[in-house]
């Protein structure tokens, strides 16, 4: 990004936050679809479900939901199917053999109350700690970051409306989605941006 | 809870615009310039804003040391605010206001007489009071150029970018989903698709509505 005009910046932090939802959704269909295991194509293989609520909503109603694995609740599928989506959540994730927890706001794709397995106290050393710390967090954004890649080439790919929006209807109401079929569509669409990228 | 200790919870920054190679040499007279100086009572000011060290709000002496570790930038954005409990300043203030009317022998003050009152009573309560101090920690990694700034708050945000733009000439735009896609390097094509997307529903539509209404029956 070069230098942004104010305008131009404003405009941009604004632009379509409802994407920031449909990334929540698209996270917890591939979780559930892929039993936690997520496969950003630039990042590591890691594990990654959301945990103990979410909160769905449309432009009048909210839904909140409190379950051990809230994803899986008839109320949040139902919200689903009622037009809303999710705004807010708490997920968990393992990443390089250890675990992250935070919540999620999705309009802001804002991070709170992240536990990350730092091993320095700030007591010890506050440079070392804050470099132990700042190391996780960054290596969790990075794998957040490849994930909305993808998700970004998906949601902006003409399949998303004639393929993809249709198997998360089809998941909404419990039923089965053809896995094989959907990441062939998911590996080609992201293929054809790396290939973009790359030239 | 900031950079250093406890849960973190944090806003994204990308920073927009040329950082200079030498960045310490360029910037650590600036920021030493924009080090928080403590509110006066007497002063109209009921907030003010400045850098200070990560983890001590108090320590405003800005050294190389304590901003600049590897490639990390660490400040902390603290701000002063004179908080005085309203009900706290009307006691005094119908106290003052007492005083006068019995020394001038009069039984009311006119609206500018008692907006002098208020005035005076307040940097005499500023005098006995300090000021709440609020500290967010400012973390900028040099190598991605994304800064994480430990406050969700939207006037936290906006004292720190124009701090921030005001020491280092350089933006702090905010993470956002419009943001990031800009930031991940969208063709220009691809920045227009992404500019006319509409929302997703997964609601039922007529067709899905007929589906299941089939399926029922």
């Amino acid at each position: 990004m070069s230098n942004l005009a104010p305008a131009r910046t404003a405009e941009l932090v604004e632009l379509n936050r409802f994407v920031g939802r449909e990334f929540l959704l698209w996270l917890w269909f591939e979780s559930e679809l892929y039993e936690t295991n997520l496969t950003p194509s630039t990042g590591e293989p890691f594990s990654l479900w959301l945990e103990t609520q979410i909160t769905l909503a449309s432009e009048a109603e909210e839904t909140r939901v409190k379950a051990h694995m809230p994803g899986l609740a008839p109320e949040a599928k139902q919200a689903l199917r009622q037009g809303k989506l999710p705004i807010a959540t708490k997920i968990s994730a393992i990443l390089g053999g250890a675990e992250f927890r935070w919540s999620f706001k999705a309009d802001q794709l804002a991070i709170g109350g992240l536990k990350v397995p730092a091993e320095l106290k700030a007591e010890e050393d506050k440079f070392e700690a804050l470099y132990d710390r700042m190391r996780l967090t960054e290596l969790l954004e990075a794998q957040l970051e490849a994930l909305y890649r993808d998700f970004v080439a998906l949601r902006l790919d003409a399949a998303w409306e004639r393929s993809i929006v249709p198997d998360l209807r089809r998941w909404a109401r419990g039923k089965e989605i053809d896995e094989k079929l959907y990441a062939k569509l998911k590996s080609k669409i992201v293929g054809k941006r790396q290939k973009r990228e790359a030239s | 809870m900031g950079a250093l200790r406890g849960s973190l919870t944090f806003s994204r920054f990308f920073v927009v615009g040329d950082v200079p190679e030498d960045l310490a040499g360029a910037t650590l007279k600036r920021i030493r310039a924009q080090a928080f100086q403590p509110l006066d009572p007497d002063e109209d000011l009921i907030q003010r804003h400045g850098w200070a060290a990560v983890d001590d709000p108090f320590d405003t002496e800005l050294g190389h040391e304590k901003i600049f570790y590897n490639e990390y930038v660490t400040l902390a954005l603290r701000v002063d605010r004179w908080a005085i409990p309203p009900a706290l300043l009307k006691a005094h203030l119908r106290e003052a206001e007492q005083k006068v009317l019995e020394k001038k022998g009069i039984e009311k003050l006119g609206r500018k007489a008692k907006l002098d009152l208020k005035d005076m009573v307040t940097k005499k309560l500023r005098r006995q009071l300090v000021p709440v101090t609020k500290s967010v920690d400012l973390v900028w990694n040099l190598n991605t150029n994304v800064a994480l700034f430990f406050s969700h708050a939207q006037k936290t945000h906006d004292l720190v970018q124009e701090l921030f733009e005001k020491t280092f000439r350089l933006q702090l735009l905010v993470e956002s989903p419009g943001t990031l896609a800009d930031h991940q390097g969208l063709s220009a094509e691809a920045s227009g698709t992404f500019a006319d997307l509409e929302p997703t529903s997964l609601a039922s539509d007529g067709a899905v509505a007929a589906l299941e209404k089939e399926l029922q029956s």
